[in-house]
């Protein structure tokens, strides 16, 4: 029987801790990532790669991580896909703002490699329905 | 580390503890490499009165020193990218610049130690 994965797509404009972030959940076991630098270009490929997670900055020149979920809620409304905010932005109120747009998770950097993969692990796990919806 | 050094070597650990050394040294090489053309790009966004790129650039290399153990770059990134425009001052770039400078060669020299202490057979990830 063919292993299910499940397809995190990664999205930071610094690529240096956007590909360490992807390579770190690479070696998760069923989990493939896809790293994006361009928050616009990760948008217009959501329909072809399909993902079941995405691990989103905040901050981002052309298109900020709000306006990104605000574009995809649009885009997914029957199948919205769970956010993992990750962010040098680390106050209460973003904290409330992000929870307000729906992540289901919110890390603040410095990204600590093995606590987002051991909450995105979690995540997964206890929602087995993430992944299974083609 | 020989000289005085505020490394963040927990993080740099955890680094290494998620991803082996040899994908943590090939980051945080990376991250040197790429540090000046940074500041270079805050200091131009300066220069120019670009508030809006110098918080963005800012916040960016905030982050990515915060995630490489560069503390103090990461507080003079922050208190650029929390501040008023008319409150950043020359002294400010100066003094990022001068962090920044310093935070690299503490990066390499502890990539140095570090790949000095590792077994020859170990692994690359």
């Amino acid at each position: 029987m063919t292993e299910h994965k499940r397809k995190i797509m990664v999205v930071d404009d610094d690529p240096i801790v956007g590909q360490m972030v992807a390579r770190g959940l690479d070696q998760l076991k069923s989990v493939e990532t896809t790293y994006y630098r361009d928050p616009v270009r990760a948008l217009s490929d959501l329909y072809l790669l399909r993902p079941d997670l995405i691990v989103l900055d905040w901050m981002m020149p052309r298109m900020d991580g709000m306006e990104f979920i605000e574009k995809m809620t649009l885009m997914e409304r029957r199948y919205p896909i769970p956010v993992f905010m990750l962010t040098g932005k680390n106050t209460g109120q973003d904290f409330e703002k992000a929870c307000e747009a729906g992540v289901v998770g919110y890390l603040t950097k410095p990204v600590r490699l093995g606590v987002l993969r051991t909450r995105i692990y979690n995540y997964l796990q206890n929602n087995s329905q993430v992944g299974r919806r083609i | 580390m020989t000289m005085d050094s505020d490394l963040d070597l927990f993080v740099l650990e955890d680094l290494v503890a998620a991803i082996g050394f040899a994908a943590s040294a090939d980051f945080v090489t990376r991250f040197i490499a790429d540090c000046d053309q940074r500041v270079a790009r805050i200091l131009a966004a300066f220069a120019a009165d670009d508030f809006e790129s110098l918080v963005l650039d800012a916040h960016t290399l905030g982050s990515s020193a915060a995630t490489y153990g560069l503390r103090s770059v990461e507080v003079l990134c922050r208190k650029i990218e929390h501040s008023e425009p008319t409150d950043v001052i020359e002294q400010d770039m100066d003094l990022l610049s001068a962090e920044a400078a310093r935070g690299c060669a503490q990066l390499s020299e502890w990539l140095e130690a570090r790949e000095s202490e590792r077994p020859e057979r170990e692994e690359s990830f």
